[in-house]
Formats: C-alpha cells, structure tokens, sequence
C-alpha cells in the first residue's frame, strides 16, 4: 500500500511532511530537475556555502503555504463583516472545497518555480523574447506529464489553478483571477508576505552565512488575516497589528540581504560574465523555449562545459570562462556616490559613457537596477501593506509603523571595467570627474 | 540609472507637484491612470507597458519605477485618511535642473492630466481610463460598440457611466488632436 505521508528533513523548517499526491509531483522529472538549479546562482563563488538548490526552496515553500491558507482560513481569524462574508468558498474547513484549495496552494507553491533556467535569475535576459521563467513553469504545469498527474490526484486538480496561484497576477496571460484566487497567489508569490520570499530570506541567509536575513516568520504567519483594504477596495492578505514588529523584522531582512548578497558587487560582475558565457554557448544565444529543451538544460551542462573551456586554449570561450572560474571578473570603477548626485543626477550614466568612449565597449558594463523593465527594481521597495488595528478598524502601515516608510530601498548601479585597466582607469576618472559631471541635458 | 529612466522620472514628478498645487491628493490609482492618459492621448515617452487591471489600466512596471523614484527621493509618499498621497520629494529640484527642455516638451500633458483627472475619484477615473483604452483598442469602433466593450471589461460599470466615459474621451483625442 502507498504510503499517505513522506518527510523530508529540512534545515529551516524541520521535517516538511508530503501527501502521496505531492510525492508524486517532487518524483516527476521537471522537479527533480531542481536539484540541479542552483538557487543563487554563482554566489557560491563569493559565499562558498551557497551551493543550495531550487529543489529545496520549493518543499519550503510549499510546507509555508500550507500553514499560511491555515491561519487565513482558520474560523477564528476570519472577518466576515461587508464584502469579505463572501470571499472564503466554504465555511466548513472540513469539506471539500477548503480542502481541494489547500490542495492547489500547496501544489503551486512546490510548483512555482519548475521554469527556473540554469542559473535562477543569473541570466533571465537570455529567455526568448517576451519570456520569463513563470511562462515557462506555467507550460510545465499545464504540459502532457503534469496534466497526468493532476488527474491521478484525490480529488483531481485543475492545472489552470495551480499555474495561476504560482505565477500570480503580474505574469499571468490569461482569464481574470477570481477574488479568491488572487487572495490564494498573494499567499505564494505576494509582496511582502508571500512565502516565496519568507523562504527565500531564511534558507539563502542561513546558507550564506548572512544572519542578516533571520526575522520572526512565525509571528508574521500567525498574525496574518484576510482584511478589507478601504482605498484599493478589495480584499487583501494584512496583518493584525500584533504582527506589525515581525513584518518590521521581515522588511529590514529584505533590505539587508539584498544590500549584502543579492547585489554584492562580485556577484552582479560574476552574473555579467555568465551572460557572456551563456551567449556563447547556448544556441543561438538563448535559452530554449520548448519544455523539451527546458527540461534537458541545468547548471551542471553549462558548468561542466565552462571547466572544459577553461582549460582548452582554442575555445572561443576560454576568455569568458577564466573570468569566471579563475576570478578575473570585472572590478568596479564606479558606482552611486550621494556627493556626486548631488552636483549631476545623471553621475552614474556620464561616467559609463566617458569611460566606454575611452576604453572600448567591451571593457566597460553598467549594472543597474534602477530600471522599471527588469525584474530586481522591484526589490526591497517600501512597503505598504494593511495592518488591522486592535479596534478592528484597517489601515495602511504608513500610520502605524515608523520602520516600514523610513527604510531605504535597496539600490545597485556599478559602472564595471576589465581588471587590466582598472588602476589606469581609476587614475584617470580621479583627474576627469568634475568635467565629466558637469554634462547637462543635450539640446 | 539611465536619462530615458531620469526624463521620465522628471515628468512624473512633475505631475505630482501640478496636482498638488492645485489642492487635491495624488494617490497610487490617480499616478496609474494620469501616466495612461499621457503616454497615450500625448506620446509622453513612458516606457510601461499597461494592461486592464486594478481600476482599468494599470502597469506594473510602473509601481516598480514609483517605489523607484521614492526611493530616489524624487516623490515622497504620506498618509492621508484612507491610502496615501504623493508628493514631490528632496531631489526632484535636480530634476527639473538636469531635463528643463523635457519638461517643457510635455508641459501641456502635464497640466491636461492634472486638469482633468487631479480632481477625480477612483470610482470616476475608472470608467474613462478604461474607455481609452478600448478606443485604443478598437479605434473604429462606433460609441455604443465601445461603450459595451467597457461594459464588457468593467461590468460594475453603469450604461449611462459607459456612454459619458466614452464621449469625454473622443473630446479629449478630438481636443488633442488640434
């Protein structure tokens, strides 16, 4: 007889109990394809105990998500006044409804991340047009061998579910979420108590080294609440005002992992050069868009070919593959100085120009996330989130908490160059500054 | 950050400050509906890309460039009795130094999106932000294929609300296109 529960041992959470049903989907190909993802990408190569997987972080998610649609369904801490009375699908915990949505939660959360590329976010720009690796795992999820899966389940899933509630509003292409869907995806991809994050926090902080990323998650989960939100006019997951120091806790968390690991300067230089290197070795310069392709492709086969390169002088990637495996990685020349702001706003811009002009385009890179279109200008933006007061009124965390408006986004904008130049370079920006800030807008 | 980040930076805040001058709140719906309404009725240079969501269109790549431009502090955000306003922050003076000539280009977009829309509600700028977008969407359209379309989209949306939507927004592109 198949077995009803399975464990697996897990640093931040301790034992994370599956189903069958869930098993099944952790034994299937695509996932365990994760094993071989790391979640950090190359950041091994600055904290040499990074060397986590996607594998993982999607159990952790899916153990958090679990417990989350628990405390937000459990009667106790539901509000039933106005519209929210007729937000939750059942009002017995025990039926079959609660239960096939607990069901999907889960299954999305150990399913949102099967169409991570190699790499994780090290190289997403290498996607085919108009892709990103949540396209790519709502086709996993839907594809012929999934769909098996979901059918076989007890009771059968609907892929459709799962994939919206993994991927969340903003890269769904497809019908409107319900309101109750959308509340579900807030529990696994929501900014800032999706537990996505909450995982992704804790495990690369433990496994970097970093204590930075620690914070109270389980205060934060036991204190969330479905709420009514006046302004936007929708039901949204907040927190009770007892929670508010956890949330606290989980934003300076954000803002310092991503200041001392996320866009630790030799990791962005290290992601630079895997750009360079994925362009050369992947077909056509770009990762596959068929689910075949995606399937077959990991960390291992680039990294196994970079050793290779390395060590093989008539490889046309030899140059970009020493730069990463023997760290002559592009250095910083230049990066955000307030006092330079403050006399041009442009500072960064201007001084990438003059030095690409000076030393060719391809001894220079700028790095940035100061760019709305990628992916990482989201990080660490202030939060905002609806906090209930012991009064039950709701109101926005900007009343309530000092922390949450004051703290700082986290921002990166390096102007790298090839690390021949850069004593020369150094030298030279040091002597032209003041005339190369004094630029203003072309006429 | 780039100059195409920084100009579009500049006149955003721009329209802050024009709506705050005026007297009325600029919170996040109003931020969403006057960059659609400028980018599309006045070619401002907004690069976001905008679809149908929370209140009609919305851009989730512009929430990442607002949380951005707060973080800069070129906008500042504080409470107001329900949601938040935005106001112009420290550093938006070097803004309006470094891109003088941007800002005069779409001044007149500015202040038309000020104008009209600083003044309205959610539950107001919903149904006309959507009925551009359907015009944009079905250009040939005639007002009652249009308004339904609306209807379509925002089904909360009232006939009559429909139909007025629609009629202010052929002004506004008549008016524009002068």
């Amino acid at each position: 007889m198949a077995k009803e529960h399975n464990e697996f041992r897990d640093p931040i959470h301790g034992f994370i109990v599956l189903t069958s049903d869930e098993r099944k989907v952790v034994n299937s190909r695509p996932f365990q394809r994760l094993r071989h993802i790391h979640q950090l990408a190359l950041t091994w190569l600055v904290y040499p105990a990074a060397t986590h997987k996607r594998f993982e972080h999607c159990l952790g998610v899916m153990d958090l998500a679990g417990r989350v649609f628990d405390v937000l369904t459990d009667p106790e801490n539901r509000r039933t006044t106005g519209r929210l009375k007729a937000i939750f699908p059942s009002t017995d915990p025990t039926d079959g409804k609660h239960r096939y949505w607990r069901s999907v939660v889960r299954m999305a959360a150990l399913c949102h991340d099967l169409g991570h590329i190699p790499f994780s976010h090290g190289a997403e720009e290498l996607l085919p047009k108009e892709t990103h690796h949540e396209n790519l795992s709502v086709e996993v999820i839907r594809s012929p061998l999934m769909q098996q899966l979901w059918a076989s389940m007890t009771p059968p899933l609907n892929a459709d579910h799962i994939a919206k509630i993994a991927v969340g509003v903003e890269k769904w292409n497809g019908e409107t979420f319900t309101e109750w869907e959308e509340l579900m995806t807030e529990i696994v991809t929501g900014d800032p108590f999706g537990v996505d994050r909450i995982d992704y926090l804790l495990r690369d902080s433990l496994h970097a080294g970093v204590a930075y990323g620690r914070f109270d998650h389980r205060r934060v989960i036991d204190t969330l609440r479905i709420l009514w939100d006046d302004e936007r006019q929708k039901a949204v997951v907040g927190i009770e005002a007892g929670g508010l120091h956890a949330a606290e806790g989980l934003q300076l968390a954000r803002y310092f992992m991503f200041e001392q690991l996320y866009f630790h300067r030799v990791r962005r230089a290290l992601d630079v050069h895997l750009k360079q290197y994925l362009r050369a070795f992947l077909p056509n310069g770009t990762y596959p868009a068929t689910i075949d392709g995606h399937l077959r492709l990991t960390d291992d086969h680039v990294l196994a070919a970079m050793q290779d390169d390395v060590a093989d002088s008539e490889s046309p990637r030899q140059e970009v593959a020493s730069r990463i495996l023997q760290r002559r990685f592009f250095r910083v020349l230049y990066e955000i100085r307030s006092e330079d702001l403050r006399k041009n706003i442009d500072a960064v811009g201007l001084v990438y120009r003059a030095a690409r002009e000076r030393y060719g385009s391809d001894q220079v890179v700028r790095d940035t996330n100061i760019n709305p279109q990628k992916a990482e200008s989201a990080a660490g933006k202030p939060l905002r989130i609806a906090v209930e007061r012991d009064d039950g009124v709701v109101v926005s965390s900007i009343q309530m908490s000092q922390i949450l408006g004051k703290l700082p986004k986290a921002v990166f904008d390096y102007v790298f160059i090839v690390p021949e130049f850069l004593e020369e370079a150094r030298t030279w920006l040091h002597e032209n500054l003041e005339q190369i800030l004094a630029e203003k807008e072309a006429s | 950050m780039s100059s195409e980040y920084l100009k579009q930076a500049a006149i955003l805040a721009a329209f802050i400050e024009k709506v705050r001058e005026s007297g009325h709140a600029c919170g996040e719906t109003l931020m969403q509906k006057a960059a659609y309404v400028m980018k599309e009725l006045f070619g401002v240079p907004l690069s976001d890309e905008f679809r149908i969501h929370y209140y009609g269109p919305f851009s989730f790549q512009l929430e990442n460039r607002l949380s951005l431009m707060e973080a800069e502090d070129f906008v500042r955000v504080s409470p107001r009795e329900i949601g938040v306003t935005y106001d112009v922050g420290g550093r938006f003076h070097q803004l309006r130094e470094q891109f003088p000539q941007t800002l005069a280009k779409y001044q007149q977009a500015i202040d038309f999106a000020a104008e009209q829309l600083g003044p309205l509600r959610v539950k107001e700028l919903e149904p006309l932000t959507t009925a551009l977008f359907v015009t944009r969407l079905q250009p040939t359209a005639t007002s009652n294929s249009r308004s339904s379309k609306l209807m379509e989209i925002k089904p909360h949306v009232k006939p009559a609300e429909a139909a007025a939507a629609i009629a202010t927004v052929d002004g506004w592109i008549a008016s524009t296109a002068e």
